[in-house]
Formats: structure tokens, sequence, C-alpha cells
């Protein structure tokens, strides 16, 4: 399939747009699924602020478990579900956390003790790199985000920073020698 | 991520080169014998990748607040008790055209009236002009939401030339046509996608039930609204068979 034929294959490409980080699809992911986990979260001891925080939460698992291959979705029904059930699971895992050790869990709750979802192995590391990323500067993360999220070309970033293409290539290495740095600390 | 294996240029570039597969087959397979050959490779190899994968994940979490903000509307502060004599004019012109809106209403058919009454249009699309391939879908969405139906109507029509089963542009041209006020238009793109899984066929299917309803095909509208999933299709099936 040619580039242009995957960019308007959006239903039938769920999975490779989600990949890409095609912003339509994921605001309405977004848009289609936070008002299902709000609501379960208000039902079971949570306020919107919790729920925001669990449902972003989720959502960033979620695209990090298809980038990592941990889940194939085949449609928007799949996707939405498995979204839900990370929630859930996050949720009632900061139910049972030190902020709320004086709540009874509900019988729902504890009905769901044993949810089938594990985090991949590699989220820790990856969490850490993106936290690491926020203290990089900010020349290294547009470089970084213009090169690796926006897919463009070390020429059009060496026209975006008024650089040469070779300047751009080094920059680009140390920027992310200087990310590893940070990663050690 | 401790201990972290030095990575030279040449090294760091390979890696990149195999990440995104743009190596020739030939040096693709050299590459997957030394991963499974020689562990500080391997780990080379599965650090660069994840360093990606982290730079990826701080740019979609960046777009959450937005994402949010559009679920979430704002709060509405209380409005405030208005100078009646100055408020006056407006709410001479809010009644007239109150008067305006149930003369129309009760000269208009029952189908008709249920119809404004239940649709709103899909709000289309987030788009993000700087993807230069999606470019011809993005502009036409930009007009779609600026209400220029017939020009969004048109570019993606020429899109779908070529991508007669693609499930997006059937949907939007379904959208751009009932909007547009072409419901008997709607209807066939609408069917499309409403008759098979994916991403838009929920909306699809409510859509299309409206445009029978347009048109005034109750039967359909009826078939339709019973595989809907919204909440209000219920209460429109009892308004459709009264």
């Amino acid at each position: 399939m040619d580039d242009k034929n995957k960019l308007y294959a959006v239903s039938e490409q769920i999975t490779s747009l989600v990949k890409e980080g095609d912003d339509a699809i994921l605001r309405k992911l977004y848009h289609d699924n936070y008002p299902k986990v709000e609501r379960y979260i208000l039902l079971n001891s949570g306020n919107k602020e919790n729920a925001r925080d669990i449902f972003q939460e989720a959502f960033l698992s979620m695209w990090r478990n298809i980038q990592l291959e941990k889940f194939n979705p085949v449609n928007e029904d799949s996707l939405g579900g498995y979204l839900f059930k990370i929630a859930k699971y996050k949720w009632i895992d900061y139910l049972r956390s030190g902020h709320f050790k004086k709540t009874v869990l509900l019988p729902e709750i504890k009905e769901n003790n044993e949810m089938e979802y594990e985090e991949p192995s590699e989220s820790e590391k990856i969490i850490s790199i993106r936290k690491s990323f926020e203290l990089l500067g900010t020349n290294c993360k547009e470089l970084l985000n213009r090169f690796y999220y926006q897919s463009q070309t070390l020429k059009q970033i060496a026209a975006a920073f008024n650089w040469t293409e070779a300047s751009t290539k080094n920059n680009k290495y140390r920027c992310m020698q200087k990310l590893k740095e940070l990663l050690k600390n | 991520m401790n201990p972290l294996p030095h990575i030279s240029p040449e090294e760091f570039e390979e890696i990149e080169n195999f990440l995104f597969n743009r190596l020739s087959e030939i040096e693709k397979v050299s590459i997957e014998h030394k991963i499974t050959t020689d562990p500080e490779w391997a780990q080379k190899v599965d650090q660069v990748k994840l360093m990606i994968l982290g730079i990826k994940e701080a740019a979609i979490k960046d777009r959450l607040q937005d994402y949010h903000s559009s679920v979430v509307k704002p709060f509405e502060a209380p409005v405030r008790v208005a100078n009646k004599r100055k408020y006056w004019p407006a709410a001479a012109s809010v009644i007239f055209l109150m008067m305006v809106g149930a003369l129309i209403f009760f000269i208009t058919g029952n189908d008709t009236k249920l119809f404004n009454t239940y649709y709103h249009p899909d709000a289309g699309l987030m788009t993000s002009m700087g993807i230069t391939e999606n470019y011809a879908f993005n502009r036409a969405m930009i007009d779609y939401k600026s209400e220029k139906y017939e020009s969004a109507m048109e570019s993606w029509k020429a899109l779908q030339k070529d991508f007669p089963e693609n499930d997006s542009l059937n949907y939007f041209i379904g959208s751009a046509a009932l909007a547009n006020g072409q419901a008997k238009e709607s209807i066939q793109y609408f069917k499309k996608v409403a008759e098979r899984a994916g991403f838009f066929q929920k909306d699809a299917i409510w859509y299309l039930a409206l445009a029978y309803l347009k048109v005034g095909n109750k039967k359909e509208a009826i078939k339709y609204l019973n595989l809907s999933d919204r909440t209000e299709k219920a209460e429109l099936i009892q308004k459709i068979e009264d």
C-alpha cells in the first residue's frame, strides 16, 4: 500500500494511524472514550480531576502498547474496550494505593480484582525517557520532535533552524546524547 | 536504562536506518544477524528504539490537554440580570425570530421537523496541515468545517475516485451532502460505511437514519435507528411512529 492510500484509509488502518500519531484519529478516540471512563471513576469514589489523569495515563499506555505491538486493535470498539480496561485497571490500582486507604471498595471494584492487564516491561523505560526529554533545551526538543514525531527530513529541519543539513545531523546526534545523559542521572 | 552502551554516530545512523526500514535486504539481514549474535548490539538497537518511542510519547502527551478541552465544555458563568430597557430591542428581535421559526415549523412536514430537531452536522476531524500527503483531505475538511460543503464534496469526490471503498471519504462526502441539504445523495455514501464494521460505522448509521427521515422514508429510517447506539433513538422512533 502506498503512502497516499495509507493516509486516506482511516477506518481500515487504525493501527497504523495510531502508530503514526495521526491527530484526527487520536482526538476522536479521546473524544469518544473519555466520557465512559469519567462516568466510571465518578461512580467509584473519584472526581473529574482523577478521571482526566487516569484517562490520560491509560491513553498513553494504549498508544505505547500499540507501538510495542503488545496490542493490535481490529476496530474502534476493540480500541475503546482496551482503553477502558486499562483505565479501570489504573483506577483500581490508584484506589488501592495510599491515596484511598480509608475508602471502602465497591463490590464492582472488588470483582475486578483480577483484571487481565499488565504494563509491558518496556513501559517504565519509555516513561523515563519521556520525562527526561522534557528536561532537554528548547532547540533539542524541537529538533527531535520534528525529526522523530513529525517525520520531517533533515533538509526541512535545517531550513527551519537556518542550519546546514550536516550540522542538523550532528545536532540531532548531540541531542540524543544529551537525552542519554539525562537518563543516567 | 543502565548501563547504557556508547553508540557512535555511525552506529546510530545504521540503527536508525534499520528501525526506519531504510536498508537494503542484505544490510537488514546483516543487522538482524548482529542483533541475535551480539548482545551489546541488541542492547544498542533496543536503546535507540525506546528513545524514539519516548520522544514520540512526549509529543502525544503534549496534545492530551488540547484533546481534553474539546471534550469538557468550559464552565458557563450565570447570565447577569440585564437592564430591561437597554435590552428590549434585542428581546423583540428574538421573539420575532421565534415567531418566524414557529411559522416555518408549522408549514414544514413532520419528517423534516423531526430531522431538523435531531440533526446536528458531524463536527468533522481535526486536521494537521503539516503532513503534505494529507493535504488534499485536510484542505477539504477545513472547507467542510467552514460550511463550504459543495467545495468539500468536490475535493473528497475527486479523492474517492481512487479509493471508492474508503470509509473516511464516503462518510465525509455523505456528511457534507446531508449538511448541504442533499439527503438523497448522502444515503449512498452513508450506506457504504454503515454496512460494515469500521471507525465511522456507528455515526454513519445515525446519519443514514436521519437522511432517510429527511427524504420521507420512515421505514428505512426506523430500520437504521434500531441499529444505532444513540441515546435519542428510542425517542425519535416513538415520534416517527406517532
